[in-house]
């Protein structure tokens, strides 16, 4: 096997090396292999150390000539002369390193970054993904769903096998400092549909669930946590209070569904369905995922999906929201995984995509300059003898070589670009691990080099090999005024290249105008001093439901204790704490509590509010603003009727305005609230989502204990001991409490609208780069047709031409160029707006005032470039002019 | 003159001890070198490449009947080149000598 490989290896060493001691080379490596105490090592080393000394000799052979004594009979004469043509390129493009860096840098910026998106394209979108019978796998949408809600799916017959899942944030114990980790807990199905094995133990089993008392661990976690230690296995953890032994180590390969459970998980658990919170229809948790039986369609399970909808909404009320049922979706596993970052990734491959045009136009312009050159060296040599099918083959070799050089330059590029991509990347673009660049994407950057290189520099290069262009020789330089053709494709391409630039400046306009609109958002409360610090405060295990009471008081005394040590720290103003504080839970999700307060007087609205549990401080601490009333006040927390706070968007709603509102009453849980205050609306769930109504009552009137709550601090320090400090005075109460977090306000409106910074970056830095390609095709196209002209110029100013004239002539050729290329790179930009269009914020896609913007930029920087090779025409002199030769 | 490559020095010196086939040479080497110095077919082929091309050592022709192994032996130019290495050698140890033992002399 080795021998046989090692045979095919030489068989790539040049002619004589190969034919003197190919044969030698392989008996002495099998005789090495024989005789060796460690053939292994015999083996590796013979094949690792092989490729240097092949470059070495084809170094030998084509760089430095070394080509042996005994000269090459008629056979492989072929394999020579390619050498000798790639010996004869290399030659000539070391004559010339400005052009071959140029092309080289060109195609690898083009190729580069388009590789760099196909690599995350390909392994985000185009590959399968990993899981058997993964086109049968669909998603129950319509969710997260209750356990029983879980059950009613169950009497879908065209699905034959279930999972569900839900993962949260735990807190692990007894394993040094608590730290928060994320736990799922599955179903039965789930490991089996999803085909996960483990390195370690055993996967969870059905039998786990009757006990509830097991738990696999992820890899990661393992290696982290328990630092890949296997006597693990049979240990015991504590995570909640909950004691758990551990059974397993999931396999490192096993590719997390996003869909089901989110992209991290530390801890699997089996769920059990015997707990209280199984049995109730109001815990909305689970993702659930059916496999489709053999022969069933998705229709088959929309059709059942929507009879189970709409007759659980028969039989529970809670299953009819704003007066519509809530449906079940269903849809294709692949589809609910990456059918939200699809169209982003496509636009951005395309914009990409442009930019590898750009960068092939300006390559096509480096070549057609470069041929006026090079037509009269082939002339010479057709002249000399040589046939046209040599010549091709020369400068298809010359381009290739330069192909490969762009190519390389871009897989380095690629490289360097995926991990710039992925550390720039906002979280939440699903299959993000394991995005690199493998095989599958070198292979595209050189078929992509390779091919632009060939395809854009040999067909202008082609038009020299041509039998006619042997007329340069006879014409000396005459005959390049007349090199219409040439002339035509360049201009073609400026114009394509201003269009094309065109089109990526506004987008890249319109989303960086997005992104200021949405940094300059009214959040409608304060970021700049305060901390949230998000906590878990799980109800002791012995809690009985004997005292229900009880758990809700001990959530909010748990909290106010906290509260209180924090207030205590130095250089603290103000402590706050609620359930949730603004921008912790962003997106779609409405975290954690909503209901629907019967408002006194008024009928039950339409659609739940979501109500904020807060201490008297919230308002203070994030400088909420009051459109009528005023927040209580600690003295003032007195009831039922406890006092409350509505926002505008609620009073709007229920009692068509802020005055009207207040002093209402509200049943919340049958709890009885006053309004006091109508507070201004704020965007609690990030910039960009819609104002919804919301409630806020005094934390300790809540009805139940939500088992989390955070902290909002405000202060004035933003010392390095900060933090330290808050942690501390957390622990003096809280000992076991794992403090996951402390981050400003600031930073989560920043990560809020990460991902338009994304975008507006990636496209600013596509349209700049694109701007320049653009500049320099135009300035180069125009120079080149200055210095054709100049014998034509030099007549035109002995005839009496001003200097001015001439000057005027050549700046309104640029402009106008750029002008066509603007008209088409218009209704580009307008087609392309729609691409966009639902990743704008506050901005109307295809805004004109941005449109404008661009067009003015680049005819502004048009006409820039059109000045230079002005001056330059303008300042011929006729006398000389008209003595150049070319 | 310069001095040669430990690979270079080890190869002419199990080459001055009697000719050699490619496998006796990679063995020998990796022999008296105990094991610091390990060859594989490829380098070592090149490396006898450019010592025959440089005249300092001579393929001999296959034996008939004899297996059909190529070997190499020793030319007078490559014991010269040998010899001076081993010299400058020497005296570079020699130039060491007192430095490591010391005073004893």
């Amino acid at each position: 096997m080795t021998l046989q490989l090692y045979r095919a290896l030489i068989r790539l060493l040049p002619r004589h090396v190969r034919e003197r001691d190919g044969e030698e080379m392989t008996r002495a490596l099998a005789d090495q292999i024989a005789g060796a105490r460690a053939p292994r090592a015999v083996r590796w080393r013979a094949l690792i150390r092989f490729p240097l000394v092949l470059a070495l000799e084809w170094r030998d052979v084509l760089l430095m000539g070394r080509v042996p004594a005994p000269p090459v009979p008629s056979r492989g004469s072929r394999m020579e002369s390619v050498a000798r043509m790639i010996r004869q390129g290399a030659r000539g493009l070391a004559r010339t390193p400005a052009f071959s860096l140029s092309v080289i840098l060109l195609l690898g910026v083009g190729v580069g970054s388009v590789s760099a998106i196909f690599a995350v394209v390909d392994h985000v979108l185009v590959r399968p993904l990993p899981y058997p019978e993964v086109d049968r796998l669909v998603v129950i949408e319509g969710g997260p769903h209750s356990f029983p809600a879980v059950r009613d799916l169950q009497a879908m017959r065209s699905i034959e096998a279930w999972a569900a899942a839900w993962a949260e944030n735990v807190s692990l114990t007894g394993q040094g400092e608590p730290r928060r980790v994320q736990q799922a807990l599955v179903t039965a199905g789930f490991f089996p549909m999803f085909g996960a094995r483990a390195v370690l133990g055993r996967l969870l089993q059905p039998a786990d669930s009757q006990l509830a008392n097991t738990a696999v661990l992820s890899h990661g976690a393992w290696q982290r946590v328990f630092g890949a230690d296997s006597s693990v296995i049979g240990s015991t953890i504590r995570i909640d209070d909950a004691v758990l032994t551990v059974v397993g180590v999931l396999d490192p390969g096993f590719a997390l569904p996003d869909a089901m459970v989110g992209a991290h998980v530390d801890f699997w658990l089996p769920v059990d369905p015997t707990a209280e919170y199984m049995t109730k229809r109001d815990y909305w948790m689970f993702n659930v995922v059916g496999r489709l039986g053999a022969g069933r369609t998705i229709a088959q399970a929309r059709q059942e999906a929507t009879r189970i909808a709409n007759e659980r909404a028969k039989a529970f009320p809670r299953y009819i929201e704003g007066g519509r049922i809530i449906e079940l979706p269903v849809r294709t596993l692949r589809d609910a995984t990456i059918g939200k970052v699809a169209r982003p990734l496509r636009v951005l491959l395309a914009a990409v995509s442009l930019l590898l045009l750009i960068a092939c136009a300006s390559v096509t312009h480096l070549f057609l300059a470069r041929g006026v050159a090079r037509s009269r060296e082939m002339a010479v040599r057709r002249a000399l003898g040589a046939r046209t099918r040599s010549l091709v083959a020369q400068l298809l070799i010359e381009t290739g070589m330069l192909g490969a050089g762009g190519a390389l330059l871009g897989a380095l590029l690629a490289y360097a670009g995926v991990r710039a991509f992925l550390a720039l990347v906002p979280a939440g673009l699903p299959r993000a691990t394991g995005i690199t660049v493998d095989v599958r994407v070198l292979l595209f950057a050189a078929g992509v080099g390779l091919l632009t290189a060939i395809v854009f520099g040999l067909m202008p290069a082609l038009r020299l090999a041509r039998p006619g262009s042997g007329d340069h020789l006879r014409d000396s330089g005459r005959t390049l005024t007349q090199s219409l053709g040439a002339q035509r494709l360049r201009s073609a391409l400026v114009i394509g290249e201003v269009a094309v630039s065109l089109v990526l400046l506004a987008q890249a306009g319109w989303l960086l105008r997005s992104f200021i609109r949405m940094s300059n958002a009214e959040l409608g409360f304060s970021t700049s001093g305060i901390y949230e610090i998000p906590l878990s405060v799980p109800q002791p295990a012995q809690a009985n439901s004997a005292a229900v009471a009880a758990p809700a008081a001990e959530w909010h005394r748990r909290l106010e204790a906290i509260r209180e040590s924090l207030a205590r720290t130095r250089g603290v103003q103000s402590v706050a704490f609620g359930l949730t504080m603004p921008l912790e839970y962003v997106g779609a999700g409405h975290c954690c509590y909503s209901a629907r307060p019967t408002f006194a007087g008024k009928e039950r609205p339409a659609r739940s509010s979501v109500i904020h549990p807060v201490s008297a401080e919230f308002f203070d601490v994030l400088a909420i603003r009051f459109a009528a009333g005023e927040a209580w006040s600690r003295r003032t927390l007195t009831g039922p009727p406890y006092p409350a706070v509505v926002n505008e968007q609620q009073a709007h709603q229920v009692y068509g305005g802020a005055i009207a509102a207040l002093g209402a009453t509200f049943v919340l849980d049958q709890t009885d609230f006053r309004i006091v205050g109508i507070a201004r609306n704020s965007r609690h769930y990030g910039v960009d989502r819609p104002y919804g109504a919301a409630v806020y009552i005094p934390a300790h009137a809540m009805p139940f204990a939500p088992g989390s709550g955070t902290m909002a601090v405000l202060t004035e320090r933003t010392d390095d001991a900060l933090a330290t400090d808050l942690r501390a005075a957390i622990w003096r109460t809280e000992p076991n409490l794992p403090i996951p977090t402390i981050t400003t306000v600031a930073e989560l409106a920043r990560q809020d609208s990460a991902y338009r910074r994304f975008d507006a970056l990636l496209f600013g830095t596509f349209s700049v780069v694109a701007l320049l390609l653009a500049a320099g095709g135009l300035a180069g196209t125009l120079l080149y047709m200055v210095s054709l002209q100049r014998r034509s110029l030099g007549i035109r100013l002995a005839l009496g031409a001003t200097p001015r004239g001439l000057e005027r002539d050549v700046l309104t050729s640029g402009v106008g160029l750029a002008a066509i290329g603007v008209i088409i790179g218009t209704i580009g930009a307008w087609f392309a707006g729609r691409l966009i269009e639902s990743r704008l914020y506050g901005v109307e896609a295809r805004d004109a005032r941005t449109l404008g913007l661009a067009v003015s930029v680049l005819m502004l920087i048009a006409l820039l470039s059109s000045w230079i090779p002005a001056r330059r025409a303008a300042v011929t002199n006729p006398i000389e002019s008209l003595r150049a030769e070319y | 003159m310069t001095a040669l490559a430990p690979r270079d020095l080890l190869i002419l010196a199990v080459l001055a001890d009697g000719q050699s086939h490619g496998y006796g040479i990679i063995k020998s080497v990796e022999d008296r070198s105990e094991h610091d110095v390990l060859l594989d077919p490829a380098n070592l082929y090149r490396c006898l490449r450019r010592m025959s091309a440089d005249g300092w050592i001579d393929e001999v022709e296959a034996r008939k009947g004899d297996d059909r192994r190529r070997t190499y032996r020793i030319t007078t130019k490559g014991r010269a080149i040998l010899r001076k290495e081993v010299q400058r050698l020497e005296s570079l140890l020699r130039g060491l000598h007192p430095s490591l033992v010391g005073h004893k002399r």
